[in-house]
């Protein structure tokens, strides 16, 4: 199109604006109206999004650490989490670090000070993802990265079985401190006995060497050292020898009843792996580690006693999780566990979707109307400046020709109407939100809202678009028919 | 050299069943002045329509300036029309323009040059004798000045052929005898004019070659014929 047809085009548009002033205005109220609505459904849509979003953000997942996971392999797994799609972020707690968080959430936190030396609360990952979307996906590569660890902590704990095994041990010791106390001292009173019966209920050939080969020495300073003991405590001390035992018998009980429920459970959800075997042989490797270092026989009773201990406790965190949080737990070895919450996050996504489609079907009746009111006013217009298309027509204009001052028109009354909209939303959207901060404070402290530029960087070009398009569509189609001449 | 406008074996039968032209066949050369005489619905204002591609013939084939119209395209159509001038009965002039505006008008339509149309318009308005009233409204005008301005819409971009469709039916004879002196003058410049009209005494006098229908069918076709001459 030349230059001087446009000016004379935006010329004719404007004349024709001013002539039919009233029904301008009545088309230009109309697409104000419709973009006030846009607007409005938009900055609400764009703030729900981003509350969602906010919270999605906080839906992360955590992975535990074995507790017998070496700051190597915590390392490796941690690059191995960070390869993973759709991973934004990966922060490494160490059990100090986790220790931490827990004391800040507890009323008196000098209760949990205790357990600095022996943290009960394992080192972990804590994921951020780029969408809840995503969780499901990352959860099951988690999954399959455990399988990996798991057979890479097997063959570590294969070669350096001895300081874990001790590791583990010295752990549990201090977590069952007067059980082993009771222990000892039976050790002490009737050792013999106490052999022959743990070993029996043990049944294992390490212990089984150990009952034989067990160091005089060490028995004898233990002796010496508790001599004062058991006069001191004489007939207590006899019936804690009972009591020790049927502790004992108990915690085997116990071990045996965990041992097979983690079989179950594991089998259920990783039967690749075959963890039975693999705590059994975990075991097995403690057992003899403990015998080869004599440890004593009270010791080898109090490992099977302690790591069954440990198990229950893992136990119990799971339970506790579980029951917390209503979500999948999966226990191993390496990464122990993985925290997540891919329902929430299927919701939240539900969630986020039903709003986006809500919106757009506000926004398309909302548009069918604008253009059927457009299409009226401006087919007024042009009925009324029939003669003139008539005559152009007769002198050989084209099509466009005879179009462009409508679609201009419409142009136009579609930007002022929706300019005028936009920038009173502008200017009101910041009073809105503080007004909302006034009168309840409490949503603004759960949510936070996007700013007036965040949101109007998109709303204002969304919506002069809409009122322009609006504009055009209504004229150019209330144009057609007067066109075939 | 073939003919400026050639219909052959026209036939128009309207959507309601209504006869427009029958078998109808003509050629008028380049710079002749045509009457096409008949009573209402004889087929005189379909032949023009047809001209101007507003509506398609049910057969047969038109030619303007050596181009075939049923196989024209929509978006072609003005260009066809600028090769056409129109005048019609009851004027259509642009009653919020200027007499010059309503000039330019067919100017602008066709997105010549301001320079061209600031040369051509006076040049136009002073061959109809309104000049002097460039500024008028078309309502403060007489139906001659009327009617010369729209003559001079239909002429000023030089038009091959200018159709007139009754120009003088609105006005009184003296100022319908001015229009034919201008519609000769414009004639003689090299236009082909083509006529449609009730006025036997203007093609009488005329001594033009007059084309008779009746019922949409040709029934003479005569040099310097006479408005009753039968061939």
């Amino acid at each position: 199109m030349k230059l001087r047809t446009f000016k004379y085009h935006l010329g004719q548009s404007m004349k024709g604006m001013f002539k039919n002033g009233f029904m301008s205005l009545a088309a230009i109220a109309t697409v104000a109206a419709c973009s006030f609505i846009l607007i409005l459904s938009l900055c609400i849509c764009l703030n729900i999004d981003y509350m969602l979003e906010q919270i999605e953000k906080t839906i992360g997942i955590t992975v535990f650490l074995g507790s017998d996971v070496t700051d190597e392999m915590a390392e490796e797994i941690g690059e191995s989490i960070r390869a993973i799609d759709h991973v934004t972020e990966v922060v490494y707690k160490s059990a100090d670090d986790n220790l931490d968080d827990a004391m800040s959430t507890w009323e008196n936190p000098s209760i949990l000070e205790g357990l600095r030396d022996d943290n009960p609360i394992p080192a972990s990952y804590e994921i951020s993802l780029d969408g809840a979307k995503y969780q499901a996906d990352v959860v099951a590569t988690l999954k399959m990265l455990r399988v990996s660890v798991e057979t890479e902590l097997n063959s570590t704990a294969a070669a350096e079985e001895e300081d874990d095994g001790i590791e583990r041990i010295y752990l549990d010791e201090n977590g069952n401190e007067i059980t082993r106390k009771q222990a000892e001292e039976l050790g002490i009173v009737e050792p013999e006995t106490t052999e022959g019966e743990t070993a029996a209920e043990t049944q294992t050939a390490a212990q089984a060497q150990a009952e034989t080969s067990a160091p005089e020495a060490a028995t004898e300073t233990v002796t010496s050292g508790a001599q004062a003991d058991l006069e001191a405590e004489g007939e207590n001390a006899e019936a804690s020898v009972t009591e020790a035992q049927t502790a004992a018998a108990q915690t085997e009980a116990q071990t045996a009843a965990e041992a097979a429920t983690a079989e179950a459970e594991n089998e259920i959800i990783e039967p690749t792996t075959q963890p039975a075997t693999v705590s059994q042989e975990l075991l097995d490797t403690m057992n003899s580690a403990v015998a080869a270092t004599a440890g004593g026989n009270v010791q080898i009773d109090g490992s099977g006693y302690s790591s069954s201990e440990n198990d229950g406790g893992v136990a119990g965190t799971d339970q506790y999780d579980a029951s917390q949080y209503g979500i999948g737990e999966y226990e191993y070895k390496g990464i122990e566990k993985i925290r997540h919450a891919t329902e929430e996050a299927s919701y939240l996504v539900q969630i986020n979707t039903a709003v986006r489609i809500f919106s757009l079907i506000v926004v398309a009746i909302l548009c069918v109307i604008s253009i059927a009111i457009i299409m009226n006013t401006i087919r007024l217009t042009v009925v009324i400046r029939k003669n003139e298309i008539n005559i152009m027509k007769y002198v050989g204009a084209t099509d466009w020709f005879i179009r462009w001052p409508f679609v201009i028109e419409g142009m136009l009354i579609g930007f002022i109407g929706s300019v005028i909209p936009t920038l009173l939303c502008f200017f009101g959207y910041t009073e809105c939100i503080h007004l909302i901060g006034e009168k309840w404070p409490f949503i603004v402290n759960i949510v936070e809202f996007k700013s007036v530029m965040d949101i109007f960087i998109y709303v204002a070009p969304v919506t002069i678009i809409f009122g322009m398009l609006l504009g055009i569509i209504g004229s150019a189609s209330s144009m057609r028919k007067y066109l075939r001449v | 050299m073939s003919s400026m406008i050639s219909m052959q074996n026209v036939t128009k039968i309207y959507e309601n069943g209504a006869l427009g032209l029958k078998d109808f066949s003509i050629e008028i050369e380049k710079g002749e002045f045509v009457f096409v005489v008949g009573s209402s619905g004889s087929g005189k204002s379909t032949f023009i329509r047809t001209l101007l591609k507003e509506i398609e013939p049910t057969t047969g084939e038109v030619y303007i300036d050596s181009t075939q119209l049923s196989v024209l395209k929509r978006k072609k159509v003005p260009y066809l029309r600028r090769k056409i001038g129109c005048v019609f009965q009851d004027f259509r002039l642009l009653p919020s323009k200027t007499v010059y505006d309503n000039v330019a008008f067919a100017m602008q339509v066709i997105e010549a040059s301001n320079q061209s149309i600031r040369r051509s318009v006076p040049q136009t308005l002073s061959l109809v004798g309104l000049h002097k009233k460039a500024n008028a409204y078309p309502d403060q005008l007489s139906g001659g000045e009327e009617q010369r301005v729209a003559i001079a819409r239909a002429v000023i971009n030089k038009p091959p052929i200018l159709i007139a469709d009754e120009p003088t039916g609105n006005l009184d004879p003296d100022t319908a005898w001015e229009i034919m002196e201008l519609l000769k003058e414009i004639n003689s410049r090299g236009t082909t004019v083509v006529m449609a009209t009730h006025a036997k005494d203007i093609v009488n006098k005329m001594r033009k070659r007059v084309i008779h229908l009746d019922n949409g069918v040709l029934i003479s076709d005569v040099e310097e014929g006479g408005y009753n001459d039968e061939a």
